[in-house]
């Protein structure tokens, strides 16, 4: 459909908002800053890997090239969408270039919105080409190796694999069913709050289930999966676990990990002798096991500690469980869905510019987004410091006493940051570095929780904020 | 000037203002200046409105109250019977700020493009359109050039081409002619006269007088946000005591014939003058001499008249 002066409907839509993007796109790539900043990426993707030393094996070098390379190439990109994000709008009225805009038939929302896309389709050049030089710089170094090597470095690091868990431990059942059983007996310690108690019941339910002392054993069951692929001829399994140190100083553990099946419970069996606290691999040989993985069956894995006087109590970190890792894709579309979980990122670093650049002047919204952006990333420690009982109880239980203003801060404290945590935990789920520079698989479902979050979810909100903002704003305000 | 008849038709007023005020505030909501006071006015289709007034008297704010740039504190303002914010009505207006506001980065032709896109034209009348507006302007040649290396009155001209992208049924042109040398403000004079012609409505606020003198139907003379006076020029300027009569040269003893008629009618001597051309005419003649015998111009290019679809000569085209 054409009215007198152009395309109506969804079409006349896609022209204006195309027209904006086509815009942004453009004062981005003719900016000299963010130029500057373009060779600054290329840079850091053609000379870092050259500057940086793993750990001596080949698997470190090449987490050090995906990792790092990565890593620095998106925090430059991401300074450099902030930046453009917060001009985007700002400087429009800054320079009156708004007035025009206004004066046309273009909604606030397809302001935004070509904005958006424009500041998108940057990222995703400069992420594309950093993407590609970060798989060809992994090539390279992997064709440099001996081949005994390079095939342990496809398997292990320029791999996909797919992370088998067990289900997550019943801690807050088990916190209930205590706190239920006190209640019932009357056994609840007196003038102490329920949250308290319950704090101190959560510490000893995650004991029960991340505590393995000499002499004992504990066991994971995983699900049968249909996700893990049959691994190819002489493709290991890693099993993974992570221990969290139990005190300063060395410790050492001996004991035996088992993994099998419901019939055969030994399928493999390997001794594993624990020097730190930290990430372990375990490598097991293909063979049945594998067989059984590849078919999905449902695998327990146990550990059994070596006795008291050769081992000492180990603790499993109940935030990252044991997991079987198993061929799950291949390296390039790991890089692939990687470089577009960060596109995802930008996203909403884009939307985060976007919403200041609407309400503020370029410099404050700069500061502004930049101090929101680092508030959320901290506010999970914030969070978590404020969960722990203890935290701000010294002046409450102990001999001094808080004033009533103190009080009245904490307490606001107390409530507010959870809120926070609730409303920016979903945004701090999808970091997918860490996963593919351990060659663990960046799934499609990742992808897509990091597309609906922090692609659309988070952006939407913010489109909305901002919407609501520019329709309320005279854009010809005398200076 | 436009048809009497298109200023005197019944039909409804294009913009209609009823008791328009502005308060600008400080940071803290506190009344700052008052800007409009309690303005009434009505511009009628096909005519030609002039808003003048010393700098501070409140033309531009109510130009961009009309634009929905700005939000009255008081008073109703429509625009082709619908609030100014309303997308529809942006459709039928075309706006020339009084600062150029273009991108600096962006080419004439991509400027154009890019608004073409916000009225949702398709690629090719946007094309068409944009060659045609950068002929009229007479900025064909340097089409690729960016806009930021242009000299303010070709800016001016980028910005009038742009106000004209979607064949605009209502031209609001703040300073049209600021910046412009003297070619140029008789090229904008013409267009705007042209637009006229074809039942376009035309809102211009100006500091020449002698521009909006020569184009205006009706006037307001706004001082500290209020109307001062207001009504077509014609009525506004003419002095009924006086007649002037211009013959082309007669022999002396005819003049003296005549200016004795004269005295004897109306007891006092007629003042006797050759005229003179006036200089904006003058210097208009001396350029079009030299444009015929000069090389490629570094600047603004020879202008070629209106562009088509302006002018109605468009299939398709046309109120």
């Amino acid at each position: 459909m054409q009215t007198e002066c152009g395309v109506a409907g969804p079409g006349g839509f896609l022209i204006r908002v195309g027209g904006m993007a086509r815009l942004t796109f453009r004062s981005a790539v003719r900016s000299r800053l963010v130029l500057t900043l373009a060779l600054v990426l290329l840079a850091v993707v053609a000379g870092l890997p050259a500057t940086l030393k793993g750990d001596g094996t080949p698997a470190g070098g090449a987490r050090v090239i995906l990792h790092y390379t990565l890593g620095l190439a998106a925090l430059v990109l991401g300074v450099v969408t902030l930046w453009t994000a917060c001009g985007a709008i700002a400087e429009e009225v800054e320079r009156k270039h708004i007035q025009l805009l206004v004066s046309k038939p273009v909604r606030p929302a397809e302001i935004w919105l070509g904005k958006w896309l424009g500041i998108l389709c940057m990222d995703a050049l400069f992420l594309g080409a950093a993407g590609l030089a970060v798989y060809a710089q992994a090539a390279r170094y992997a064709a440099a190796l001996p081949p005994a090597a390079r095939q342990g470095l496809r398997q292990e690091v320029l791999a996909a694999r797919r992370a088998w868990r067990p289900a997550a431990d019943p801690v807050e059942e088990t916190v209930d069913a205590a706190y239920r059983s006190l209640a019932a007996r009357r056994a609840l310690p007196p003038n102490v709050p329920a949250r308290e108690t319950r704090a101190e019941l959560r510490k000893q339910a995650l004991a029960r289930f991340t505590v393995v002392p000499p002499g004992t054993a504990r066991v994971w069951d995983l699900p049968a999966s249909r996700r893990v692929r049959v691994p190819a001829a002489g493709t290991p399994l890693t099993l993974r676990y992570r221990l969290v140190s139990t005190g300063p100083g060395r410790f050492a553990a001996a004991g035996v990990w088992r993994i099998g099946t419901a019939e055969n419970p030994a399928l493999a069996e390997e001794a594993a002798r624990i020097m730190r606290a930290g990430t372990h691999d375990l490598t097991f040989p293909a063979g049945a096991l594998a067989r059984a993985a590849g078919e999905g069956r449902a695998l327990r894995i146990e550990f059994r500690n070596g006795d008291a006087e050769t081992s000492a109590a180990v603790v499993f970190d109940p935030e990252e469980p044991v997991r079987i890792l198993a061929p799950g894709g291949s390296f390039g579309g790991n890089c692939a869905r990687t470089v577009l979980v960060l596109l995802c990122v930008m996203a909403l670093v884009a939307a985060v510019g976007l919403a200041a650049s609407s309400a503020l002047s370029f410099p404050v919204a700069t500061f502004a987004a930049a101090a929101a952006i680092a508030a959320a990333l901290m506010i999970r420690y914030f969070a978590a410091a404020a969960a722990e009982p203890e935290a701000g109880r010294v002046h409450r239980h102990g001999h001094a006493q808080a004033t009533d203003g103190q009080s009245a801060w904490l307490r606001a404290g107390e409530r507010v940051i959870p809120a926070l945590d609730v409303l920016v935990a979903p945004a701090t789920r999808f970091a997918p570095l860490g996963r593919f520079a351990d060659g663990v698989l960046v799934s499609w479902g990742f992808l897509g929780g990091a597309a609906g979050v922090l692609g659309v979810g988070y952006p939407a909100l913010l489109a909305l904020l901002s919407i609501g903002v520019l329709r309320r704003r005279e854009v010809a305000l005398p200076a | 000037m436009s048809a009497p008849s298109a200023v005197e038709s019944a039909a409804p007023a294009v913009v209609e203002i009823r008791g328009l005020t502005k308060i600008f505030r400080d940071f803290w909501r506190r009344p700052k200046v008052r800007a409009v006071d309690g303005l009434d006015l009505e511009v009628r289709p096909g005519e030609i409105f002039g808003l003048l007034g010393p700098n501070g008297s409140g033309k531009t704010t109510t130009l961009k109250i009309l634009l929905g740039l700005l939000f009255p504190s008081g008073g109703e303002v429509r625009v082709f019977g619908r609030p100014p914010h309303d997308i529809a009505t942006k459709r039928r207006i075309g706006y020339l700020p009084e600062e150029s506001a273009l991108y600096g980065y962006l080419t004439p032709r991509e400027t154009l493009d890019f608004y073409g896109r916000l009225f949702a034209l398709p690629a090719a009348p946007r094309r068409e359109r944009a060659g045609q507006l950068l002929r009229m302007v007479g900025l064909a040649h340097a089409a690729e050039r960016p806009v930021g290396e242009f000299s303010k009155g070709m800016s001016r001209r980028i910005g009038l081409a742009q106000a004209l992208i979607n064949d605009p049924e209502l031209v609001v042109l703040d300073e049209p002619t600021a910046g412009l040398d003297p070619i140029g403000c008789r090229q904008i004079k013409d267009l705007m006269l042209a637009l006229a012609r074809r039942g376009k409505t035309i809102v211009l606020s100006s500091h020449l007088l002698a521009d909006v003198e020569d184009v205006c139907d009706r006037i307001v003379i706004l001082y500290n946000g209020r109307i001062r006076a207001q009504g077509g020029v014609t009525d506004l300027l003419e002095k009924k005591d006086l007649t002037r009569i211009t013959v082309p040269a007669v022999p002396a003893e005819t003049l003296r014939a005549v200016i004795g008629m004269l005295r004897e009618s109306t007891g006092r001597a007629p003042e006797v003058e050759h005229p003179t051309m006036d200089l904006e005419h003058f210097f208009l003649q001396v350029v079009e001499e030299a444009h015929r015998s000069s090389q490629a111009p570094s600047g603004v290019g020879r202008a070629d008249g209106t562009a088509r679809y302006l002018d109605g000569r468009e299939a398709g085209r046309g109120n």
